[in-house]
């Protein structure tokens, strides 16, 4: 077996997913955010520490690189030696891409971080033992890890504060990463009621926390199966494919006039968030 | 949906579920434990709470005054997580961060829980029925005109008993202080349009022009402009898709958000208006003849001179307004925080009467059919004048609601030392903030999760509403009480066959919105269920015609040359408001002071922005520990090298540099307050925010900032991460 | 389930409020005087809740959803409640006091699943299932 040979097959193997003969079931998440609209107001981000259960961490962890923010919104400026940024600065939401082919999930040495059937990439507290190697292999870093024992920690929930957190959510120990879930949480609540009642779940019927704060309403979430779903339709409006290690629109002589993107897809980790360019009117 | 008959008292009566689920890491043979976990009951139950499933309560907001509705999550009798009230017109279902921690404020460790009385420096917890009859004590003998009440914006029916409790005291002392309003606008406006707040329409604009108003941010009510500014951004709109152009001294968030961002001169903003009404004159458009003499003066080159806008730029300006009409023109913190703020003001409202833009984009808001629960606005007027009584010994007695002024007030008024002159102060809070440390009496407040309440915002975004406040669930700690109460019981003192009726607030309430049920839309309903009704809903959408639009602004604009650069304090400091802190009331609420400023990054403290070329001539780095020092004080905090700011200015955030609140907020960073010059705007007498001028030191200390980003400092290094497209080379039109 | 009606219907069992207890009990004349009926009715003359000791506790990274299982096996497989309930539970009815019956660890719940349906490494058939961790482990 030539080593050729075996980085070819890896290769077909690693592509491999998905597609069409192990389609997806009848969900699978994926959101689109538009960065016109988005404000960089970061009420996502705040939304998104009071669903899930994340801890404040204070001055000095923040210093040390150790915030547990899962949508953080980061702030961009122009790059081309500009005196003044007069078009202003650029906001990007980021959180975990639920990559199809998520480069985390190959690395975890007991099993912590799989794919899920409906598309997200799961994450499961009690299995993680701390190597920190998935975040290590994370291209978007958004992987967070629990550098100590929040729940004991002072100040983190003191007295009152515990009664605030979400019962639906685990609340994680010391040594444990974590990240978005895309709220799996209400996702399965979601299920579970449209199962009750035997049908789909229907687009906009489940918000993940942070589309449901954003004031401007950038963030759209659904399942991406549904081709009537405003996501389905946003991705396929926009000529980009989840399955695309480089979209066709992308290799025409003409730069496209779509503003449909995802970051770092010559990766080939298969994101499932697409992102919308800003727009600047070139006119003023 | 509240089942009729069940009444508040057996809301929940519930002993914690558990709660939180910690994450043990499986040891031992089996994880199965068998009869170590306890669970506790219910003992009485109501029906439609399942443990599991969430209730969903509505009512009001009251992290700042936009007066968005809320739906919290409500389980096993705890409330978890506000979303928005997706049937209030303000907010239709969207929550900004402040909201979110709400929650927050509810739950925080920190909350006052009894009545305290001073003893020397300590607080001493009494019974609410000592501290009640304390106050009736030292108000006998105290002539009305000897009593002053300071609270924050007022509305509802909370403001029809604290002027009944005004009356029956015989006092007209009341001031309404807001740090951070709006205030010399809304004079402007009022002068310019006929009504102080006119409604504004951002999704009809094709472009807007903002004069440093932050409206994604911090200005009025973001929530609510955030939403028409989504549909502004729609390039699938008939008008298509918006242009923003920000013209401040110090980017907001909102200018960081614009098509053009432009760095004017501090406090030159009224000229470029002037400016811009020159060039649309030159560019064709037609200008009535009083308003053209006045702009006759500011010629491209004078104008360009003062603001440090090119020449082009403005004749860019002005064919973008010229040809894409309707355009909306606005004036913010940033235009208005002069000696002359009017004067820009008046000029900016003058640019909008020239673009025909009244009648288009600024409407006239809907009239409140009930002028008694109206807003009354705060300014910052108010803090001056009770100041003022204060130094000459006029208020024995002071009542302070809503407000902090001993720290948002400028150190310059000396409003601690003034208000030790008046002999008993009572303090209505939630929290040990720095006036109440100030207090004799403190009384603790529910938070705005457990009371009842009304209110109407200032801001009327697509008419009036009376919004509900409404309790989510039972108090926290037992001896707290609402502001609605405690008012209610200082009535009873002195009007107790009129109040007596009335067994607490919340049936005042009820009783009030009951007697006027028919104008509100319940007539020929039963009373039990209109007002269930009510409540299920959060709020009340008052029937209200619309007041009307005067016909323009008067071109008596007289602004003042360029100052003098003074040459022991160059710099001009700008306090910037920012979105998470505003005046610094949230400064406790640890997810407000994690997430970052939008514009720098920065965490758990202060900063002072400072313009690359100003840095560089002052030899500064980001992180260096530097005085800044005005005519008023001085302070000390790092420096973040910032490029979105006008050479002459630097930016320091306010509302920082709490020195009591609680753990979260105390010592967190520095208050800007304590270096603003006590100057005002000479028409209307407001403080005017950007008139302190300051030179900046070096300690040569130096910090490590914690901030969100990371060394590149906001550079894409080449990487696709955060693309921009030119508008020309986009395709709008077949979005979603 | 008169008395843990979360099971069909939201994501935790629930214990039934004492109310609930009462309501039954006050009828039953033949138990009233034993002595765990007597405590209970101390309990609710003194209006304070039973701390009660969890019998089927499954540790807290555990989420088990009894609504799924209760609409697959009774409501639409139609099997009879004592099946349904007991193949777990044991045979309630027969207990004075409710005693662990069944193991309830992570192996014995997914010898059921596999049954019927095999677990497969590269199976996306079923959103369901201990196919997927976050099922029962978010």
């Amino acid at each position: 077996m030539s080593v050729t040979n075996l980085l070819e097959n890896w290769s077909k193997v690693r592509q491999a997913h998905p597609v069409g003969d192990a389609p997806h079931a009848e969900y699978k998440w994926a959101m689109a955010i538009d960065l016109d609209a988005c404000s960089g107001c970061n009420a996502c981000s705040v939304a998104c520490y009071a669903e899930n259960n994340l801890p404040v961490v204070g001055k000095d962890k923040y210093g040390h690189g150790q915030a547990m923010h899962w949508m953080r919104i980061e702030r961009y400026w122009d790059e081309d030696g500009r005196e003044t940024p007069n078009q202003g600065a650029q906001f990007l939401p980021m959180m975990c891409q639920q990559c199809e082919a998520a480069p985390c999930e190959t690395v975890c040495p007991v099993g912590a971080t799989n794919h899920t059937a409906d598309g997200l990439n799961s994450q499961v507290y009690n299995r993680c033992i701390g190597s920190r190697y998935c975040s290590a292999n994370c291209p978007y870093k958004v992987r967070y890890f629990n550098w100590w024992d929040y729940p004991t920690t002072d100040n983190v929930w003191p007295a009152e504060m515990t009664q605030q957190l979400n019962p639906d959510v685990t609340v994680r120990g010391k040594g444990v990463m974590e990240k978005c879930t895309f709220c799996v949480q209400r996702t399965y609540a979601a299920k579970n009621t449209a199962r009750n009642e035997g049908r789909l779940v229907r687009d906009g019927e489940v918000q993940t926390a942070c589309q449901q704060a954003c004031p401007t309403n950038a963030i759209s979430f659904g399942n991406m199966a549904d081709a009537e779903s405003k996501v389905a339709k946003q991705w396929e409006k926009q000529k980009v494919e989840l399955a695309e290690e480089e979209q066709n629109k992308d290799n025409q002589v003409e730069p496209s006039a779509l503003r449909g993107y995802r970051i770092f897809e010559e990766l080939r980790p298969y994101p499932s968030v697409m992102y919308l360019e800003r727009v600047r009117e070139s006119a003023v | 949906m509240i089942e009729n008959g069940i009444n508040r008292r057996d809301f929940l009566k519930v002993l914690g579920w558990g709660g939180a689920t910690i994450s043990l890491s499986g040891c031992g043979f089996t994880s199965i434990e068998n009869g170590k976990e306890t669970v506790v009951s219910y003992v009485e139950f109501n029906e439609y709470a399942l443990p599991g499933i969430g209730v969903y309560f509505n009512s009001t907001c009251a992290q700042c005054d936009a007066g968005c509705g809320i739906s919290g999550r409500v389980r096993e009798g705890r409330v978890l997580k506000l979303e928005g009230n997706a049937v209030s017109s303000v907010n239709h279902g969207k929550m900004c961060g402040l909201g979110q921690a709400g929650v927050q404020a509810h739950y925080n460790p920190d909350r006052v829980r009894e009545p305290l009385l001073r003893t020397g420096n300590q607080g001493e917890a009494i019974t609410w029925d000592k501290a009640l009859g304390l106050i009736n004590e030292k108000l006998g003998g105290v002539k009305g005109d000897e009593v002053a009440f300071l609270t924050g914006g007022v509305s509802g029916h909370l403001k029809v008993l604290l002027k009944n409790y005004q009356d029956a005291l015989g006092s007209k002392n009341h001031y309404v202080y807001e740090a951070v309003s709006p205030s010399v606008v809304r004079a402007a406006n009022k002068k310019s349009y006929g009504v102080e707040m006119p409604h504004l329409r951002l999704d009809r604009a094709k472009v807007i022009v903002s004069f440093g108003a932050d409206f994604l941010g911090a200005w009025v009510s973001p929530v609510h402009f955030s939403q028409q500014y989504a549909q502004f951004r729609k390039g699938t709109r008939p008008e298509g898709r918006g242009v923003l152009v920000q013209i401040e001294s110090k980017m907001t968030l909102t200018g960081a958000n614009a098509d053009r961002w432009i760095a004017i001169r501090p406090g030159t903003e009224g000229v470029l208006a002037m400016g811009i009404i020159n060039a649309l004159g030159k560019a064709g458009l037609a200008i009535p003849a009083d308003v053209a003499a006045a702009s006759k003066a500011y010629t491209a080159e004078r104008v360009s001179g003062e603001t440090d806008v090119s020449a082009e730029q403005i004749d860019k300006l002005a064919h973008l307004l010229k040809t894409r009409t309707p355009s909306l023109v606005l004036a913010g913190g940033a235009a208005e925080g002069y000696a002359h703020g009017s004067q820009n003001a008046a000029a900016i409202a003058m640019l909008n009467h020239v673009l025909g833009n009244v009648g288009k984009t600024i409407e006239a808001p809907s009239r409140v059919p009930f002028p008694q629960v109206e807003a009354a606005v705060g300014n910052r007027i108010a803090v001056q004048a009770l100041n003022d009584q204060l130094a000459k010994d006029k208020v024995k007695v002071l009542f302070v609601y809503g407000a902090n002024p001993v720290h948002t007030a400028p150190a310059a008024l000396k409003l601690k030392d003034n208000l030790k002159k008046a002999a008993f102060k009572v303090v209505l809070a939630n929290y040990m903030d720095e006036t109440a440390m100030e207090a004799d009496l403190v009384l603790p407040l529910d938070s705005w999760l457990e009371d009842w309440g009304t209110s109407v915002p200032e801001y009327r975004a697509e008419g009036v509403q009376l919004n509900i406040t409404q309790p989510l669930m039972e108090r926290l700690h037992p001896d707290t009480r609402g502001a609605g109460d405690i008012f209610l019981s200082l009535l009873k003192q002195r009007r107790a066959e009129e109040y007596k009726k009335h067994e607490d607030f919340y049936a005042y309430v009820r009783a009030s919105v009951l007697s006027i049920k028919n104008a509100l839309g319940g007539m020929g309903k039963d009373d039990d269920l209109f007002w269930d009704e009510t409540l299920s809903q959060g709020l009340i959408k008052l029937p209200g015609a619309s007041a009307a639009l005067s016909a323009k602004a008067g071109p008596n604009i007289s602004l003042p040359a360029s100052a003098a650069i003074d040459d022991a304090y160059p710099l001009r400091l700008i306090p910037y408001v920012t979105p998470n802190m505003r005046d610094g009331r949230n400064a406790n609420q640890p997810w407000l002071q994690e997430s970052p400023d939008p514009l720098t990054t920065i965490v758990w403290d202060s900063w002072v922005e400072i313009h690359p070329v100003t840095a560089a001539r002052l030899g500064v780095e980001e992180g260096d520990i530097v005085e800044v020092t005005s005519r008023s004080g001085t302070i000390k905090t790092q420096v973040y090298v910032f490029p979105g700011i006008h050479p002459d200015a630097i930016s320091i955030p306010y509302g920082y540099g709490h020195q009591a609140l609680g753990r979260y907020a105390k010592e967190v960073g520095v208050n800007v307050a304590n270096i603003m010059d006590q100057i005002t705007d000479k028409e209307t007498g407001e403080l005017a925010f950007n008139e302190t001028r300051v030179k900046v030191s070096k300690t040569g200390k130096r910090v490590i900032i914690v901030k969100e980003e990371g060394p590149a400092g906001g550079q894409q290094m080449g990487k696709k991460i955060a693309v921009r497209k030119s508008s020309d080379k986009v395709d709008l039109s077949k979005e979603v | 389930m008169y008395c843990h009606t979360g099971a069909r219907r939201s994501t935790v069992a629930a214990i039934p409020p004492l109310q609930k207890c009462i309501g039954c009990h006050m009828t039953i004349a033949s138990v009233r005087e034993t002595p765990r009926i007597q405590k209970l009715f101390e309990y609710w003359d003194a209006k304070k809740p039973v701390p009660w000791k969890k019998v089927h506790d499954l540790p807290d990274f555990v989420r088990f959803n009894h609504e799924r299982h209760i609409k697959r096996f009774y409501f639409a497989q139609g099997k009879p409640v004592k099946e349904v309930c007991g193949y777990c539970h044991g045979d309630i009815a027969t207990m004075t006091v409710a005693r662990r019956q069944k193991p309830l660890t992570m192996g014995w719940c997914v010898t059921c699943h596999q049954k019927d349906h095999p677990v497969d490494a590269v199976s996306t058939k079923t959103t369901h299932g201990p196919n997927d961790c976050w099922q029962c482990h978010k």
